[in-house]
């Protein structure tokens, strides 16, 4: 008889387990749609050539990206060294990932609230100068801020690196290239000691920025010249339109491969008009095929 | 019943188990150096907040913590500083604190220190509870170790109470280069473990505790915290040896006794309201020959010599010799033993009423060290005006580094009290404005001046300088609100010819003008020029100092990217007394360094 109520109870105690386990999940869902605007983003990429580089974390190649996060905004950026610099001995990898790292730092030490785009490169480029061991080379820049209060994205682009933000099909806001003159983008650069006056410097004031209001389920697609060079942005857009509204990190990451294929694919494709031949024949050299380069693709969904 | 008896089996299992909270540094409320700029985050102290970053590589990273100074170089620099008290200072020295706060308050049970870079300074960890009294948790002295990584897990005497703040000392003089800290975990339970069950929390404790970071190149493979700090108790790294443990066992106990003693002695004066005044010199014993006989072959010696030998105590000392008779009372309570008095190294423990205590003693003070002392509004603007006002009409030297209750009105109250002042350390007391730093413009005999880290404007300090003409060291490192520091080195150059030292670090508008008018301070011995990153391109300005500043001995250029051999080459010509100079980050050869 006692062993009746026993079990009883236990079984009892087991079920009121059950509920308050299933409450506990259900109110944990419920925080998690209830969580502010953010991205979702995926990256892919690919180095020019994969037999001489180290695969590091946030790299590809001379490539550099980020994503990072606090309470009042979504950050993503990419960075592209300029190559020019292997020459000189200089790893133009290092610079464009320290750039990278350095922002990403900044938005998650948390301690600059609301920090535009512009001031972020800023401080980033500024940060380089305080490290102790010299970082030399040069890069192109642009990053990507969603701010989570208000909704807008605000941009910040020195060079050819860019993005593209697509509504249902319709290129809705981009990046307008930064050149000095054909094949030379506007760039951030430290140069070695006694050749200051040779190479070209932008200031990180330079950067052409913009703010836009964004809407639940926009893509971003933020990517270095290797993929617009080589891409053109018709067949982006039709990529990017299949991912309006996506929630799916794994669905994302497959766009992402396939755009960064893409790129790498056109890029070694010596028959393809690619948009850095027109652009070439514009400036009145005669050129076919892809452009060989360092891909980053980092394409985002917006989540409001 | 079988059941019945497994579940109140697992229930008793739940309550006896000790849950351990791991958490990261949440903010870093306090420190007293750092390496980077204000404006920066590179090498500066908020880097210790979070996970690791860089653990388990070992070097010299922009991400980590590191402190102003190493080694002896800038004890023994023509600007170093000597302590007043230096027999308050014990075997275990300090010279640099962080104070770090975390998100939950918890009854420690480890710290683990993430060293990435010439490990082994840390020497004292301190717990604060939330009613604002400070514990020593572990103390010991600077190590010597192997050039790696390494998290350094102290052991931890119990406390009874919660703390999330913790103020880590470091001792970092005997290091040969910068340490660096990546971060802080502080392990830790919501409930303070009974004292018999600490064994059942040490066997409990592996499961646990699990270390979250998986990469452990370096420790080949632990991953629980425990395990690493069996493992470096095995390597010997931190020698316990039982002399070590009693000395520092009662060095605690004293620390603890401390300011019950102080209490007490208050507590004999209230009881004695009518008590006469202090004797002010020992010529005139004031105790009664019976009295002295208490104090066996010491009543023999006169007062004079008595008190000479006292002069070798340290504060803690003389406090418990005025417990053993009223002559001794009265000798160790002697204001002539109280001319320097340094509390730095009590800083834990100095507040309003001990403050109260000492004052009777402090008649013929002249030099106050009280750093770090009073933060977390342990002593109020007010209490330290009040305190000045009783005894500051002698003072020649105060340092007041990284005092939180010194404020515009405490300047101004400095600048009239004291009008012998000649050295006013005020190291980050970023609360001081320009109208604070204006005061002291009425002191006419200023010669040493700290203002790190402080937030003192062009105008302000240039108005200082014209009316300090004896000022011999100037310290203007990281001051960022100095709108154009050439103008200031222009003052510097016609007002205040005898200047011996001059910290210039980080000092973004310095240009070459500065720098050119530096060459006509002639007495410059010292100069850190270090971190002018408008200055990259120094062109011929550095031979002004090196022609005209002969006395060199110590020089300061990191940072200056275009640095180059024949830059140097004046120095090496006309400096004959050089001892140190810091090239870092600059385009020199080997070739120069080794001449």
């Amino acid at each position: 008889m006692h062993s009746i109520v026993y079990t009883g109870r236990l079984l009892s105690r087991a079920i009121w387990n059950g509920i308050t386990n299933y409450t506990t999940s259900s109110t944990e869902a419920q925080v998690c749609r209830k969580r502010e605007p953010h991205l979702v983003h995926a990256v892919c990429g690919f180095p020019k050539d994969f037999t001489h580089t180290i695969l590091k974390k946030g790299q590809f190649g001379d490539d550099a990206w980020f994503h990072a996060l606090n309470k009042a905004s979504d950050v993503i950026g990419v960075a592209d060294g300029v190559g020019g610099w292997r020459n000189y001995g200089i790893d133009p990898g290092e610079f464009s990932s320290f750039l990278m790292k350095t922002c990403e730092r900044l938005v998650c030490s948390g301690r600059l609230k609301n920090m535009l785009p512009a001031t972020l490169l800023a401080r980033s480029y500024y940060e380089l100068l305080e490290s102790k061991r010299p970082i030399l080379g040069s890069s192109t820049a642009c990053v990507i801020v969603l701010n989570r209060e208000n909704c807008q994205v605000y941009t910040a682009n020195i060079g050819d690196s860019g993005f593209v933000i697509v509504r249902h099909g319709e290129v809705v806001h981009r990046s307008e290239e930064q050149q000095h003159y054909f094949n030379t983008p506007f760039q951030l650069s430290l140069p070695p000691p006694g050749r200051s006056g040779l190479v070209l410097s932008d200031s990180p004031d330079a950067a052409d920025t913009s703010s836009f209001p964004v809407e639940d389920g926009d893509v971003i697609l933020l990517a270095t010249d290797g993929v617009f060079d080589n891409v053109p942005q018709q067949l982006l857009v039709t990529e990017m339109t299949k991912l309006q509204g996506e929630r799916d990190p794994c669905k994302i990451q497959g766009v992402a491969n396939a755009i960064a294929w893409m790129a790498r694919n056109l890029a070694f494709d010596s028959t393809f008009m690619s948009p850095f031949a027109e652009s070439a024949r514009h400036n009145g050299i005669e050129a076919v095929g892809g452009k060989p380069d360092d891909i980053t693709v980092l394409l985002a969904t917006v989540a409001i | 019943m079988v059941d019945v008896l497994a579940l109140i089996d697992t229930i008793t299992k739940e309550d006896n188990e000790v849950v351990f909270i791991e958490q990261f540094v949440s903010d870093v409320r306090d420190f007293s150096s750092q390496y980077g700029s204000d404006i920066s985050i590179s090498y500066t102290a908020y880097n210790l907040a979070g996970k690791p970053s860089k653990y388990p590589d070992y070097g010299d990273y922009p991400q980590a913590f590191v402190m102003r100074t190493y080694g002896r170089w800038w004890k023994e620099a023509p600007s170093g500083v000597r302590e007043f008290m230096p027999q308050n200072q014990g075997s275990i020295i300090s010279q640099d604190f962080i104070d770090v706060t975390f998100e939950q308050a918890v009854y420690p049970f480890q710290v683990n220190i993430y060293e990435i870079y010439n490990p082994g300074a840390l020497v004292r960890v301190w717990a604060r509870s939330l009613q604002g009294k400070w514990a020593l948790l572990w103390e010991g002295a600077a190590q010597a170790t192997r050039p790696m990584s390494r998290i350094f897990s102290p052991p931890l005497r119990t406390i009874q109470f919660p703390t999330n703040l913790l103020r880590l000392e470091f001792d970092h003089s005997n290091l040969e280069y910068y340490t660096e800290l990546d971060a802080v975990c502080l392990v830790g339970t919501y409930k303070p473990f009974p004292e018999n069950n600490l064994g059942t929390c040490h066997t409990l404790q592996n499961p646990v505790v699990r270390s979250r970071n998986g990469s452990s190149s370096n420790f080949s493979g632990l991953v629980t915290v425990g395990d690493i700090t069996n493992r470096v108790q095995e390597m010997n790294i931190h020698q316990f040896s039982p002399q070590v443990d009693i000395s520092n066992s009662i060095s605690s106990f004293l620390d603890h006794e401390f300011p019950n003693l102080l209490r007490q002695i208050e507590d004999m004066q209230r009881a004695i309201p009518n008590r006469p005044a202090l004797p002010m010199s020992s010529s005139q014993p004031p105790e009664l020959p019976s009295h002295s006989a208490n104090s066996g072959a010491f009543s023999n010696l006169p007062d004079e010599s008595i008190l000479h030998i006292l002069g070798y105590l340290d504060l803690k000392d003389l406090c418990r010799c005025a417990q053993v008779n009223r002559h001794f009372r009265s000798l160790s309570q002697d204001p002539h033993l109280y001319i320097e008095l340094g509390l730095r190294k009590f800083w834990h423990c100095v507040n309003p009423i001990s403050l109260q205590c000492l004052l009777p003693r402090l008649t013929y003070i002249q030099k106050l060290d009280m750093s770090w002392c009073g933060n977390y509004r342990d002593i109020s603007p007010d209490d330290f005006i009040e305190f000045l006002e009783a005894c500051g009409k002698n003072l020649s030297h105060l340092r007041l580094n990284c005092c939180k209750f010194v404020t515009d009105s405490s300047i101004e109250k400095i600048a009239s009290l004291c009008p012998k002042l000649e050295e006013l350390a005020l190291q980050n007391n970023t609360k001081v404005t320009s109208r604070g730093f204006f005061c002291l413009t009425s002191l006419r005999g200023l010669e040493r001046l700290d203002f790190y880290r402080t937030s003192i404007t062009k105008e302000a300090l240039i108005a200082i300088l014209k009316s300090s003409p004896l000022l011999k060291h100037l310290n203007l490192g990281s001051c960022m609100h100095i709108s154009s520091m050439d103008e200031v080195v222009l003052t510097l150059s016609k007002h205040n010819s005898e200047l011996v030292s001059l910290d210039l670090w980080k000092s973004y508008t310095l240009t070459s003008v500065g720098v050119n008018a530096l060459g006509k301070c002639s007495r410059l011995e010292e100069v850190d020029l270090g971190w002018c990153l408008s200055l990259s391109t120094p062109g011929l300005s550095l031979n002004s100092i090196a022609y005209g500043c002969p006395k060199m001995k110590k020089i300061f250029l990191a940072s200056m990217r275009c640095l180059a051999d024949y830059h140097l080459e004046p120095f090496l010509k006309n400096c004959s007394l050089l001892e140190q100079v810091d090239v870092l980050g600059c385009s020199v050869t080997a070739d120069i360094i080794s001449r």
